[in-house]
């Protein structure tokens, strides 16, 4: 006997015991056509309104000391700056970012699909951080004696910002590995759009991560160098040598400490072969990854990417030499012949 | 009130320990025991940066501890970090 519990039973078969005359399965056929069409309805609208509304407009939100995102919206897309410092530099920062990545390699936003760019400035009370949460992007003031304004740092928002793009793109899992790489990757393009935005060459950058959200009172210079891992501040602990990974169970199984390993093979390549060559090979290769990938699996990724970009012609012929041996410098060596 | 308070992970990745011991009214300790329970469950899968919160308070005989997100960290609780932390 034929009852709502149709519903589960593949079509087909509702099909073939309705031409069989089961009046239930034929009504419950009907009605799961209409339910999927009106299902498809709506994800094409959906779809379409995504389409034609997301540009990668920014929207600058003031959380006005709260814990609340999107409290009141003082900057979208194209309107007047506000008197707020922290506003204006958000909003100017953050499309600098997008820009970039629109430029350089045609990513249409974070997702590579319009998405609006949603920063809240002002969050917290003395709040010291800054974070991606899936959709936006939130900036604490700083306490004011070692932290300040994470929002108008262009490395910080351009770190947070390269959180959304590797969540589109490989998707890297936020532990272990995995999550050093998608550490790393922020980092990269954290001072790969810092370096742009100062119009720095490699040699003049200082390599430094955050280095304009800490104060004079804050025992160090930055929150991590891609220099010298290990030598921003007195807490860092990053290493720069698989020597010294750090296998403990502490901040995700050490994503922010581990990530110094690849951010040093990063800065030793880029010494070799530049900004604009890395960034590339950086940003196929982040593409390429998958969501467990962990260090062997970027290092095999990367030496196949900068192989087909050599080839394509689209970076230096010394690339892969290169990579293996900056690679090799923190103990991670290709084990494919 | 004795309490133990960790802040790590966040963009700095720097863990901040904050110890100590502080008068809080009963009524305000009343308020926030029932949330010390842990709520890391409702973490975001896709938060990147958040801090998590790491309480440990003994008032008396009684111990309380709990670990939070970023996102899961009752205003309650918030509030007397912010507390603890003004006067530390």
């Amino acid at each position: 006997m034929c009852s709502t519990k149709c519903f589960i039973i593949p079509p087909h078969i509702l099909e073939e015991l309705a031409k069989r005359g089961n009046s239930s399965c034929k009504k419950t056929l009907n009605d799961t056509a209409r339910i999927t069409q009106r299902r498809q309805t709506a994800l094409n609208n959906l779809l379409q309104r995504e389409y034609l509304e997301s540009k990668g407009d920014r929207f600058i939100y003031d959380c006005k000391n709260t814990y609340q995102q999107r409290v009141e919206l003082v900057i979208e897309e194209g309107g007047d700056l506000v008197n707020d410092k922290t506003a204006n530099e958000a909003y100017e920062t953050s499309g600098f970012v997008r820009d970039y990545f629109k430029n350089t390699f045609g990513l249409n936003s974070i997702d590579g699909n319009g998405l609006d760019i949603i920063s809240n400035i002002h969050y917290g009370q003395n709040y010291n951080n800054a974070y991606w949460d899936g959709n936006e992007m939130t900036y604490g003031d700083g306490d004011g004696k070692e932290f300040t304004d994470f929002a108008s740092a262009i490395d910080v928002v351009a770190h947070e910002l390269a959180h959304g793009v590797t969540q589109f793109l490989s998707n890297l899992e936020y532990q272990s590995q995995p999550g050093a790489l998608n550490e790393h990757f922020s980092d990269v393009f954290g001072t790969v759009i810092k370096q742009k935005y100062l119009n720095q060459t490699v040699e003049e950058a200082d390599w430094l991560i955050g280095d304009s959200v800490v104060t004079e009172e804050f025992p160090g210079v930055a929150i991590r160098s891609m220099k010298a891992p290990g030598t921003a501040n007195e807490f860092d602990s990053q290493p720069d040598h698989m020597d010294n990974y750090y296998d403990g169970m502490a901040d995700n199984q050490g994503v922010h400490i581990n990530s110094g390993i690849p951010n040093k093979a990063f800065y030793l390549s880029c010494m070799e072969l530049g900004l604009d060559d890395c960034a590339l090979i950086w940003f196929q290769t982040l593409k390429a990854l998958w969501r467990t990938a962990n260090f062997n699996d970027m290092l095999e990724t990367i030496l196949a990417t900068a192989q087909n970009l050599t080839e394509e012609g689209k970076v230096s012929e010394s690339s892969v030499e290169v990579l293996s041996k900056s690679f090799s410098a923190v103990g991670l060596i290709s084990v494919v012949v | 009130m004795w309490y133990r308070i960790e802040i790590s992970g966040g963009f700095s990745g720097i863990p901040k320990i904050y110890e100590g011991s502080a008068d809080i009214e009963k009524e305000q300790l009343e308020k926030i025991i029932p949330y010390l329970e842990d709520n890391t469950k409702e973490s975001n899968p896709n938060l990147r940066d958040g801090q998590q919160y790491s309480f440990q308070i003994e008032e008396g005989t009684q111990r309380h501890s709990a670990n939070f997100t970023e996102k899961s960290l009752p205003t309650e609780l918030r509030q007397l970090l912010e507390q603890l932390t003004h006067s530390a």
